[in-house]
């Protein structure tokens, strides 16, 4: 066959095209033309469904930004292929067209089916972007313990160069027998030493809950006489700012629960609020909640799954801003000037902690000049094993939930001994 | 010497020893207490940069804009390098680190 001949051929020798052969109703080569363009569109249909499916649900990030420009180039290129259909149809050479599209279908097949290979690099992007995100928060972790550290170092040798300065000083009044010099930097030296102590304990505490915290001693711990216990602490200082200290709510709420990391939470709750309060009045309310309300038997015992503990007060208030950090360490809302004898700002950061130890956690509302509310919410049962109750229980099943679910969290005497069984 | 520092048995300590070693103190416990004094030109300052209203670095720089005679004696609580660094930038005339070391104090004192 000559060249011409099968050029000719390709070319139809120059006469027809593909909208001569569809006028013509040549069915055969219109629907090879059909079949070929239907099966280009499946396939860029597939690898869309692909690239779509895989791509979903990751954040943004630049290697995410650079597939889709190349998904983009080639989707422009797709479309750019169909505007030359018109072309097509006017071409006399649609035999080579067609042999043209047979390629391009099956390129376009091959691609759509290694394009689900694209889960893998969706999957590594993501993967990279998890790996950041880890890396950021070990950065910012590691950084908030270097402040940490140097918070501690810092507040360290505040007292300790007090003292160290101090005892200089009562060797210089020993030398000159000057008592009254002496008696004051020994009073320094002791307020210096006791923050130094202080501090210290904090720290150690602190320690103790980020690393391996005590495990929870559980007992039926009565919340309001806990609250009332308190209260009393801080009854003395409530007296000298004329303030009043209340309970109200459900006083019979019971709980199963630490009882000594409750009473340091709510010894901190409560010493705030009677510090930072020059009048009017700090409350306690308790309350139940979760969906086991008012399940009682008729004595309005019915232990709900939790119960919420709120330290109210009519003090300062807390800003916004300050609210957010309330709970790092170190950190004060009310002392500027970080003087140490104003406490270091760990109280708040260890009750958290305590809390969520307990399965709990606090919650913080304020307004600057209208009071602060600290709400205490912890679980009926905590994690954490039975201890032998301090008699805290109240002897006998009274407290036990009356709707017949046969919870029996309540510590019950034996007959006997007088020691108390905890029936988890 | 003006002390200014904030904690009261530092400050009331050094007070105390200074006016032994026949000194004539006066103390600032914040920058606001502190630039009044700095007007009667001190002949010494002894400056805690941690200061309840602001960083002491900016009465640092009050006193070399006067151009007085007063000579700065940094004390800082600070310990890592880097911070140790920042303080010398700021070019006081002495720089203790706290605990403060008496006799290193006296000897900065008396230069």
């Amino acid at each position: 066959m000559l060249l011409a001949d099968f050029f000719g051929w390709f070319t139809n020798y120059g006469r027809y095209n593909t909208l001569f052969h569809c006028m013509s109703e040549d069915v055969l080569w219109v629907a090879i033309t059909v079949v070929l363009d239907v099966a280009v569109a499946t396939g860029y249909i597939v690898i869309a469904r692909h690239w779509w499916a895989n791509s979903r649900g990751l954040g943004d990030s630049p290697a995410k930004r650079a597939l889709g420009t190349i998904r983009n180039i080639f989707v422009f290129c797709g479309i750019c292929g169909y505007l030359f259909i018109p072309v097509k149809m006017l071409w006399p050479a649609w035999r080579l067209y067609d042999i043209v599209m047979a390629f391009l279908v099956y390129f376009t097949w091959k691609y759509a089916w290694s394009s689900k290979d694209l889960r893998v690099v969706y999957n590594a992007i993501g993967r990279s972007e998890k790996l950041a995100a880890e890396l950021a928060e070990t950065r910012e972790q590691a950084r908030r313990k270097a402040s940490f550290l140097n918070a501690v170092s810092h507040d360290l040798r505040t007292p300790l160069n007090g003292l160290m300065l101090q005892a200089e000083v009562a060797a210089m009044a020993v030398a000159d027998r000057d008592e009254a010099l002496l008696a004051t930097s020994l009073a320094e030296i002791k307020a210096s030493a006791g923050a130094a102590a202080e501090l210290l304990n904090y720290f150690l505490e602190l320690g103790r809950l980020d690393g391996s915290p005590e495990e929870n001693k559980l007992a039926q711990v009565d919340v309001g006489e806990l609250v009332d216990q308190v209260l009393r602490m801080h009854q003395i200082a409530a007296d000298a700012a004329g303030l009043s200290l209340t309970v109200v709510g459900a006083r019979d709420a019971v709980l199963r629960t630490d009882r000594l990391k409750v009473e340091r939470i709510l010894r901190n709750l409560v010493g705030n609020a009677v510090k930072f309060t020059r009048r009017g009045k700090v409350e306690v309310r308790i309350e139940r909640c979760g969906n086991g309300n008012g399940n009682g038997n008729g004595h309005g015992n019915g232990n709900g799954d939790c119960v919420e503990i709120a330290v109210v007060d009519t003090g300062v208030g807390i800003s916004a801003e300050c609210q957010r950090q309330l709970f790092e360490e170190f950190f004060q809302a009310h002392n500027y000037e970080r003087d140490r004898r104003k406490g270091f700002g760990l109280g708040l950061a260890i009750a958290r902690r305590l809390a969520r130890h307990l399965g709990g956690d606090i919650a913080v509302w304020s307004e600057v000049g209208v009071g602060s509310r600290f709400t205490l919410r912890l679980p009926a049962v905590a994690p954490g094993r039975c201890a032998d109750s301090h008699g805290h229980g109240n002897g006998g099943g009274g407290k036990g939930n009356g709707n017949g679910d046969g919870n029996g969290h309540a510590a019950e005497r034996e007959p006997g001994g007088g020691a108390v069984v905890c029936r988890g | 010497v003006l002390i200014v520092e904030d904690d009261p048995a530092t400050h009331g300590a050094l007070r105390a020893i200074l006016r032994h070693y026949g000194w004539d103190v006066s103390v600032a416990v914040s920058m606001a207490e502190a630039l009044p004094v700095l007007a009667t030109d001190p002949d010494v300052m002894l400056l805690d940069l941690m200061l309840p209203d602001g960083n002491g670095a900016a009465l640092l720089e009050a006193i070399r804009r006067r151009k007085g005679a007063t000579r700065v004696i940094v004390t800082t609580g600070a310990s890592e390098p880097e911070q140790l660094a920042e303080v010398q930038a700021l070019g006081p005339d002495a720089m203790l680190r706290k605990p403060i070391d008496l006799p290193a104090l006296l000897r900065a004192l008396q230069r």
